[in-house]
């Protein structure tokens, strides 16, 4: 399931969610802690379609390359403390097989892409 | 030899810092004190040989009075291409003079290599990193078997706050001097569209340029873009010297 839609402001996010930025990324392990999933779950809040972020693996992916949330969350606290906006993402959800495909990620997110990824490529992207 | 090439390379060194340094007619102005170092230099060389000079860009003036311009009658090719660099000089001077906002500003072309999506992408930001002008698409764009059809899908808002790629590993950035901060911020106060063809990444960064006075070949690929500044950098850094070559 290929997900787009997202909140772009940083104002939109709630207080109590947002003040814990700088703890989030910390390492490059997909796993995300509560504070990142925490984020997440607002980020995408219009398109999670029962999809819950907490405990699960993602993957990251931009331009065409694998990156992990610790580069995610680099550049979203740039663009935080520069008055922008936040990263422009779309979130794939994964069903069983596609998470054990991809090398057991649940779900993506691929940012900065000006094309539309379809979900094998994406898989496909990760399990490298 | 080895004394013109000292004197062009300490000449050049004066100018380009001039251009660097931005100000008023920054660009002219390293092309004149380029132009006039040099040839003072070349004529205790030459032993009054050459005719000490001064470029203004589109033209130049020799101590005997006589004019050198673009276009003039009998000129050389290597001439005219020198008048021709120094024009483009004027011109992005010209425009930060009556816009306002002249500073140097960089050109990025995101890397294209080790995997990352062929297309690039273009965006343009002032001497601190700060974005001037970077969009991409509100949504990404669903490709189709037919051009047509993805064409349609193609066709955007703009998120003009897309990642600028600027300082990024692979990125190729071109600094330009002295360019119309305020006719780039006039330009992309109106960026609404985008679109595979011409309200691209790399379509928005040209015409922003051209509003700047920083023309250029609408040339699809965000190198392609760079690869034109590139050379008229090169043109305007050799301009001083290209219309003394007897």
């Amino acid at each position: 399931m290929n997900l787009f839609g997202q909140v772009r402001n940083f104002n939109e996010i709630p207080k109590d969610v947002l003040v814990h930025l700088d703890k989030m990324g910390t390492d490059s392990t997909p796993l995300l802690d509560s504070c990142e999933s925490a984020y997440f779950n607002v980020i995408f809040k219009d398109n999670l379609d029962g999809f819950d972020f907490t405990n699960k693996k993602i993957g990251f992916l931009s331009a065409g390359s694998k990156r992990n949330k610790k580069e995610y969350f680099t550049e979203e606290r740039k663009r935080f403390s520069d008055n922008s906006t936040t990263i422009n993402s779309t979130l794939y959800v994964f069903n069983a097989s596609q998470k054990k495909e991809s090398g057991g990620y649940d779900a993506a997110i691929v940012y900065w892409s000006k094309f539309s990824i379809p979900m094998d490529k994406v898989v496909t992207k990760l399990k490298k | 030899m080895l004394g013109g090439a000292a004197i062009g390379g300490a000449s050049g060194y004066m100018g380009a810092s001039i251009a660097l340094e931005g100000g008023f007619m920054a660009n002219s102005m390293g092309i004149m004190m380029s132009s006039s170092m040099n040839s003072v230099g070349m004529t205790i060389l030459s032993e009054g040989d050459i005719m000490p000079s001064i470029s203004f860009g589109f033209g130049s003036l020799n101590y005997a009075g006589e004019f050198g311009y673009l276009g003039k009658k009998g000129n050389s090719a290597l001439e005219n291409i020198g008048y021709s660099f120094g024009a483009l000089a004027n011109l992005s001077d010209a425009v930060s003079l009556f816009s306002g906002g002249g500073q140097n500003v960089d050109v990025n072309s995101a890397s294209t290599k080790n995997g990352h999506d062929w297309w690039g992408h273009s965006s343009m930001t002032d001497e601190n990193g700060n974005t001037l002008v970077s969009v991409g698409p509100d949504s990404p764009v669903g490709k189709s078997t037919s051009l047509s059809q993805t064409w349609k899908n193609s066709i955007k808002g703009a998120d003009v706050n897309w990642n600028s790629y600027v300082g990024d590993k692979g990125t190729w950035t071109i600094r330009l001097n002295n360019v119309s901060t305020s006719a780039i911020n006039n330009y992309a106060s109106g960026m609404t569209r985008w679109d595979l063809l011409f309200n691209s990444c790399v379509g928005h960064t040209t015409r922003a340029l051209m509003r700047a006075g920083v023309p250029t070949i609408y040339a699809f690929h965000p190198h392609m873009l760079n690869l034109q500044l590139f050379i008229r950098q090169m043109g305007i850094y050799s301009s001083p010297y290209l219309y003394q070559i007897p």
